[in-house]
């Protein structure tokens, strides 16, 4: 057997085959996509922990605040527990081909889409902490930065590694 | 306006058992993957039980372990540079035990 874990060009799936792809895609765009944006918005906000942001210094910035962060953690733990429910109740309409089914790199892709909503809780948590207390340390500050990139990181690999297997680039 | 600064920069006792305990959840994940593939691979254990089995497993030694900690640290300081240093490895750790690139080492793995 090659050692090569990748598909060759004939491994790409046919225009029909494609068509198939409307399930993955559709969660991919309604889920995925919103999860990337809020992830991004919270990062800015994260960034700003300890210093009240410019960006959401007048007007209702409580209730923007709050729903930024709960959508967040919406859609942090929606996308991949939908996507894993998907891929076992519809595995032909997720994969290009039943062969993909067998593809190598599905389960790692999952196991880094469920990471996510560990991060995302964790973060929230801890902010709220901090915006209760009033007050933060640099080191919790570096540390939450740290584990949103790992969010936003995590997301974007998900979806890279998605793609790739949806479209048959890790099939044996 | 900056809100003020802690004196002490280590981790109150409640923030370290959420971060050790998201580090260990990440980890447990990735872990579960490198498990699943080896009880798949050797076992010949059902992939569509073992799988969902073993992220629910991980989720709930996440859940277990944070109120766990939590309990167990209620009041205390814990050093920020030793928890920083634990919770990255064993993030980076969770990421590559999840990694496609395992493939490599890998050679014999068939799913499902």
């Amino acid at each position: 057997m090659s050692l090569w874990p990748f598909g060759t060009a004939n491994d790409f799936p046919s225009p029909e085959k494609q068509a198939l792809l409307s399930l993955s895609f559709i969660h991919g765009v309604v889920l995925g996509l919103p999860l990337m944006v809020l992830a991004t918005l919270c990062i800015s906000y994260t960034s700003h922990v300890g210093k009240i942001p410019r960006l959401l210094e007048r007007g209702r910035t409580t209730t923007v605040r709050q729903w930024i962060w709960g959508g967040l953690l919406l859609f942090s733990w929606l996308t991949p527990l939908s996507g894993l429910a998907l891929m076992y109740t519809e595995p032909y309409r997720w994969m290009a081909s039943p062969d993909a089914w067998q593809s190598r790199a599905l389960p790692w892709m999952a196991s880094w889409g469920c990471m996510v909503p560990v991060a995302v809780t964790t973060c929230l948590y801890i902010t709220r902490r901090v915006r209760r207390r009033g007050q933060t340390s640099p080191s919790l500050t570096r540390m939450l930065l740290g584990l949103m990139g790992f969010v936003l990181g995590n997301i974007l690999l998900t979806a890279l590694l998605g793609s790739l297997t949806t479209q048959g680039l890790f099939y044996r | 306006m900056a809100l003020p600064p802690q004196k002490n920069d280590d981790f109150d006792g409640k923030d370290a058992a959420a971060l050790l305990a998201a580090g260990i959840g990440i980890f447990a994940l990735g872990l579960g993957n490198t498990l699943g593939a080896w009880l798949v691979t050797t076992r010949r254990l059902s992939y569509s039980i073992t799988r969902p089995l073993l992220t629910a497993l991980a989720f709930t030694l996440w859940g277990g372990t944070w109120a766990a900690l939590q309990q167990a640290w209620r009041n205390t300081i814990k050093p920020a540079k030793a928890l920083t240093l634990w919770m990255t490895v064993l993030a980076l750790l969770g990421l590559l035990l999840g990694s496609p690139l395992l493939i490599w080492f890998w050679p014999g793995v068939r799913f499902p």
